[in-house]
């Protein structure tokens, strides 16, 4: 008898299971499947983190003991060949050899190649979109001297509700003469204007 | 079946759970899954196809078995699995490594909260 696996999470674990070769999948897919459905029913008792934390398991493990179980097979199979007196063959005929024999694996087991190369183009696409993000957002000095002591500082009403306001120009000489805390003061300004030209009108922002 | 210990020892430490957890009495996939996760305080949780993995590895290697499981009425039979009289010898010989390196630790004074005996 078989586990049937209806819901959308054992759906999606049998997926994952394509990084195991097709003899284990049959063997134990179902099992697997069943069991990994009841975790994930016990992680949604305990709340989002666990559902998450559930599948990075999952995702992660697969991947690399699905790997290692088709590389176990290799292995196997090269060492019987290297062990085979009736072959002989050159550095490089073996290495063409291999080369040929992991492309007839992947040819015969297309869902397995599908399947990694899917993973690869996800997992590099957005470790790339994260590193631009962390790279413009973090990494990335801003284009001044000594860009970590600057500091933007603005007025705050909270009995007003005002979180962040401007300040005024009185204020702003205030701080400059009565506080020496900062090295140096500015005030910016910054004001919006339209301007048309033929039917085209474009705003410019300009910082003062 | 394996006669001599010695090629299957030192075991991997996830095996070495697997073994444990299942000298306790026959347990099913998701059985294991949770009695390991108990034991080692929520450090170790298998993801089941790796557990099988090793299951169908140990099997092969002679230190577990497949039994039928008790019918309990929810749904079809799950799979059970044994420790075989060879597979509880791995485990004592393990289990007896293991305790000749806590004692050497123990007497290093590496355990926290314990002093040498």
């Amino acid at each position: 008898m078989s586990f049937s696996g209806h819901s959308w999470a054992a759906r999606l674990y049998r997926l994952l299971l394509l990084f195991f070769p097709a003899d284990f999948r049959r063997e134990y897919a179902d099992e697997a499947t069943r069991v990994f459905d009841e975790l994930h029913v016990n992680a949604q008792s305990v709340g989002a983190g666990a559902i998450v934390a559930l599948w990075c398991r999952a995702l992660l493990s697969s991947a690399r003991h699905g790997l290692a179980e088709r590389l176990d097979r290799r292995r196997g199979a090269a060492f019987q060949f290297q062990h085979d007196p009736a072959r002989s063959a050159p550095a490089m005929d073996i290495i063409r050899q291999d080369l040929m024999f992991a492309l007839r694996l992947l040819r015969k087991d297309r869902a397995y190649a599908i399947a990694v190369i899917l993973t690869l183009g996800l997992c590099l696409g957005a470790n790339a979109a994260i590193f631009a993000v962390v790279q413009a957002v973090l990494l990335r000095p801003l284009p001044y001297p000594e860009a970590d002591r600057l500091l933007f500082t603005y007025e705050s009403f909270p009995g007003a509700g005002i979180e962040r306001a401007g300040s005024s120009v009185p204020n702003h000489f205030d701080r400059q003469k009565m506080t020496g805390t900062f090295e140096s003061v500015a005030l910016t300004a910054s004001a919006a204007s339209t301007s048309a030209k033929g039917a085209r009108p474009s705003t410019s922002s300009p910082e003062r | 079946m394996p006669s001599d210990a010695t090629p299957l020892t030192p075991l991997a430490p996830r095996d070495f759970l697997i073994l444990l957890a299942l000298a306790g009495g026959d347990l099913h996939g998701y059985g294991l899954v949770k009695t390991i996760e108990s034991e080692t305080d929520g450090e170790v949780r298998m993801d089941p196809a790796n557990l099988y993995r090793a299951l169908r590895r140990m099997r092969r290697d002679g230190l577990v078995q497949e039994v039928t499981g008790p019918d309990t009425g929810d749904g079809p039979d799950r799979r059970y699995f044994r420790l075989t009289p060879f597979g509880r010898r791995i485990a004592a010989s393990e289990a007896a490594r293991a305790g000749r390196l806590a004692r050497l630790a123990r007497a290093r004074k590496l355990i926290p909260g314990e002093t040498a005996r």
